[in-house]
């Protein structure tokens, strides 16, 4: 029952797609019915939504229900495991994977529908009239139904390979009592359930640019709403990408037991890539908003974004990477390889048809300005992607050339990783103090004078505190020149601020982020950028570790911390079978309490696989993290234990929120106060800044603005 | 070329090349791989060289060091059977005991060197994490340098080192649309709400 039910929706979101592809296509590009075809675009993208909400409802209450006739349960089902980790196996394998990332699709085809429904009705009132040239609607009108057309297109593909070669509800008969459970390291913690579905987010979120892309390449025009519209959906997914990056750091911290949050795994590299480029993207989008610059550039950013997350898709879902010889074992891999191929031949061959249009006739004026600063930061970028890439690939090559296998792992890339990193964060201080088109020397003395300085002087506070190590001495300098061009960057709006509209201290600085967001949302994601970059060289540089095997009551005992043995045991709970040993704690002395690491068996895996859960006790200042090695199963007298200290590693956790409210401080709706906010930066900025959007609809509110009483636009703009 | 296009305010030449030498000066700090790899390196490899802590004596500074170079090789290795996990991080049965025949060799007063060629003879060239530098692997090595140089000559080249750019004027306003126009005060009004709502 369940099974005909979830397939049905499944083939109903297929359909679905169908329509939104060619209605969207045929209203963004035809002459005729646009009006129509406008209308069956949006209602495609609700009801695909729609049926795929009810196919993932349905595997949830069958997967809730142990309906192991569902094949998807029978492969990922127990009665044993808990609740919460049977609702969220749904993307603990394949074919739930790929449900999921269609339900998203889905979702983000619906929501902009959603959030251009007035557009539609727009397009159907003008449609016909509207057209002067070719006789259709006006650019940012037929953007649209291609956006939508393309995602449909997408959907095409994902909800194909739920009807087909990975179907999640085809049907066991008979059915069996009971299944194998997830994969035992997914249900082992609870963060398992946070970061998959951010990562998924994230992922799929990479599709809407994307779609931007195609949209503008087949109407041919890509102007400056477009650029801006298409950069907001890559901010919220880009958001979700970080925060699932972090969030799977912190969940292989939590679980791995290893002591570290990043790998350098396949997996994690896979996730690493398209955010990478989607960095660059968000900031050479930038450029062409203020002169209409690099749009091949930012096209191409957009769709290898997207094809970076189905490469990641392929290279962890189709077994590659254990060896190139898997990949022909399954359908999926060569699926996804076919439909890499379409679209990357596919955008090729649209941006080379438009290429005429795609011409700027702008150049960067001088070395020294923000443009500069943020194509450079785009080399690194895209550099980082790349090395990153072929290290990640580069095993795969030389097992088919020489059959012979190598590994790449984290010796490699922290090496490629560390200066790329570095200058990264040093351009992070150069960017925002740097004025558009150019900088005067009189500018440069006035905005670098403070960074480089307490820069400098935190490099030697460093040294004479006794800090004789580069890469944290470095990145600490980096730190204080980014955070004070930053705090200045603040100031000066600030300041701005309260002379213009005569705001407190705190209302210029909420004022700053209401009307400015883009920007200063941009500058507390920095400050978090900067707060992980500390982590991560300081937990790399001083990280400690020290393994014992205590008998009850010794001690073992590490930097500041001691570890004191208690005692060994063991409970029987119904998906395993967990042993554990009792240690006190100690820090300076002082007793901090009881930590308990713990080795489970669970009882349906195959392979019998012991499975650590260390025991972390964080504090801002360090962690301590304890993984049971080993225990004495005779007589339970003794017990091996790692103790590792980890300093400052909580900041990598916190700089990732600080990253997270930074991007919605960026996204965060403020449509109607744009236009005001506009005028007053071009106050603040002494001049220097332009109009950022000269496009149609924010001088046609200008307009608007000038016409109407200043009552009515006080209305109309809160 | 574009010199007779120039805005009266723009800098002098010798001005802007001191900015510009400024700029890959500073961009070169940031830049140059080879060098701050090699100190990071060694800034690592002496974050454990007992700065902070008091030296102990005799048997216990060998077993110190001991302990420091068997992490150092053990982080170069792989854990046969992890994932991703380097001999020196890894909890499995087997890295432990990788780990005890690296000491072991450090003891017979083994290089650094021979422990890896030792390994690699059992287990092949896949146990390295870091590739030798040898061969096809030598792709992995040059293949991203080269890119970023040629990267960077190219951009040098387009956003002005040269100095023989000018400005396009052209590129300092961003021209209105035109479709505008074209659009009567009733329909202008639908499409601002329209847009307002995106």
């Amino acid at each position: 029952m369940l099974s005909a039910l979830g397939y049905g929706s499944v083939l109903a979101a297929l359909i679905a797609a169908g329509i939104m592809a060619l209605a969207g296509y045929h209203a963004g590009l035809a002459r005729r019915n646009i009006e129509f075809a406008a209308t069956l675009t949006r209602r495609a993208a609700y009801f695909g939504f729609f049926a795929m909400t009810v196919g993932m409802l349905v595997m949830e209450i069958a997967l809730l229900t142990h309906d192991f006739s569902v094949e998807y349960v029978a492969r990922v089902g127990s009665h044993e495991t808990p609740t919460y980790y049977t609702a969220i196996s749904l993307w603990s394998s394949l074919d739930g994977s790929i449900l999921f990332w269609g339900w998203i699709l889905a979702g983000y085809g619906a929501l902009f529908a959603f959030t251009r429904r007035s557009e539609i009705d727009a397009h159907q009132r003008v449609g016909g009239r509207v057209v002067a040239a070719d006789g259709g609607l006006v650019p940012s009108l037929k953007t649209t139904p291609l956006v939508i057309a393309v995602i449909g297109t997408v959907g095409l593909f994902f909800f194909g390979l739920l009807a087909g070669p990975a179907n999640p509800f085809g049907i066991v008969s008979p059915a069996p009592l009971n299944g194998p459970g997830p994969n035992p390291l997914l249900q082992n913690h609870p963060l398992m359930g946070l970061h998959p579905p951010m990562l998924y987010f994230g992922f799929v979120g990479m599709t809407v640019p994307f779609a931007f892309a195609i949209a503008g390449l087949l109407q041919g025009n890509i102007e400056a709403r477009w650029i801006r519209d298409s950069r907001r959906w890559m901010v919220a997914a880009w958001a979700f990408l970080t925060m699932g990056i972090i969030g799977g750091g912190w969940w292989s911290y939590e679980v791995l037991g290893w002591g570290g949050a990043w790998a350098w795994d396949p997996v994690e590299n896979a996730s690493f890539l398209p955010w990478l480029t989607a960095t660059a993207f968000l900031h050479s989008a930038m450029v062409q908003k203020r002169g209409g610059m690099l749009k091949t550039w930012n096209l191409s950013l957009m769709i290898g974004t997207f094809l970076l997350t189905l490469l990641g898709t392929f290279l962890t879902r189709s077994g590659v990477i254990d060896s190139v010889h898997a990949f022909t074992e399954g359908v999926i891999g060569p699926l996804f390889l076919g439909f890499m191929a379409i679209i990357a031949l596919g955008s090729l061959t649209l941006i080379g048809w438009r290429s005429n249009r795609l011409y700027t006739a702008g150049q960067i004026e001088s070395p020294v300005s923000r443009e500069s600063a943020f194509i450079l930061n785009n080399l690194l970028l895209v550099g980082f992607t790349f090395t990153v890439l072929l290290g990640t690939m580069f095993p795969l090559l030389i097992e088919a050339i020489r059959g012979d296998r190598i590994s790449v792992g984290p010796p490699y890339f922290n090496m490629v990783a560390s200066p790329i990193g570095l200058a990264l964060l040093f351009l992070m201080g150069i960017g925002p103090a740097l004025p558009w088109r150019r900088a005067t020397s009189d500018h440069i003395k006035k905005s670098f004078r403070w960074p480089i300085l307490l820069g400098v002087v935190t490099a030697i506070a460093a040294f004479l505190l006794g800090m004789r190590q580069l890469l944290p001495t470095i990145t600490l300098a980096f730190a204080a020149f980014v955070l004070t061009t930053i705090v200045q960057e603040f100031a000066m709006g600030i300041k701005a601020r309260r002379k213009l509209a005569n705001r407190s201290f705190v209302g210029a600085l909420l004022d700053l982020f209401s009307r400015n967001g883009h920007r200063y949302g941009g500058y507390i994601v920095h400050v978090g950028v900067v707060v992980i970059a500390l982590a991560i060289s300081v937990s790399w540089t001083w990280k400690t570790e020290r393994q014992e095997t205590l008998r009850a009551g010794e001690r073992l005992a590490i930097e500041d911390y001691e570890v004191e043995f208690v005692e060994v045991w063991g409970i029987e709970e119904p998906q395993r079978f967990v042993i554990g040993a009792t240690f006190e704690t100690f820090r300076n002395g002082k007793p901090l309490g009881q930590e308990q690491p713990r080795l489970n068996i669970y009882h349906r895996d195959p392979s019998q696989q012991t499975i650590g859960t260390p025991a972390v006790r964080s504090s801002l200042s360090s962690d301590l993290y304890l993984t049971l090695m080993a225990i004495d199963q005779d007589n339970l007298e003794h017990a091996t234990v790692r103790a590792i200290v980890n300093p400052g590693i909580v900041w990598l956790w916190i700089g990732g929120m600080i990253m997270g409210i930074g991007a919605l401080i960026a996204i965060w709706p403020r449509g109607k106060i744009r236009v005001r906010a506009a005028s007053d930066q071009l106050l603040a900025d002494g001049g220097t800044y332009q109009l950022p959007s000269l496009d149609i609809d924010s001088s046609a509110k200008t307009e608007n603005l000038e016409r109407t009483s200043p009552s009515k636009t006080e209305k109309s703009i809160e | 070329m574009h010199r007779s296009t120039r805005n009266t305010d723009q800098l002098p030449g010798t001005n802007k090349r001191l900015h510009a030498q400024m700029f890959i000066w500073a961009l070169a700090i940031g830049l140059s791989p080879a060098p701050i790899t090699k100190l990071i390196a060694q800034s690592v490899d002496g974050a454990f060289d007992g700065v902070e802590a008091p030296a102990p004596a005799g048997d216990e500074v060998r077993e110190a060091e001991l302990d420091d170079l068997t992490a150092q090789i053990g982080a170069e290795l792989r854990c046969p059977i992890c994932r991703q996990q380097s001999v020196a991080e890894s909890s499995s049965r087997i890295a432990r005991e990788m780990q005890g025949v690296i000491r072991e060799m450090l003891m017979d007063e083994k290089t650094p060197e021979e422990i890896e060629a030792y390994f690699v003879q059992s287990y092949g060239e896949w146990i390295l994490l870091r590739p030798k530098v040898q061969g096809l692997n030598s792709i992995l090595y040059v293949l991203p340098f080269l890119a970023l140089i040629l990267a960077l000559v190219l951009i040098g080249a387009k956003i002005g080192f040269g100095g023989t750019t000018g400005i396009h004027e052209s590129s300092l306003t961003v021209s209105a649309p035109d479709t505008g126009s074209t659009l009567s005060a009733r329909d202008r009004e639908w499409l601002d709400k329209a847009r307002s709502e995106s």
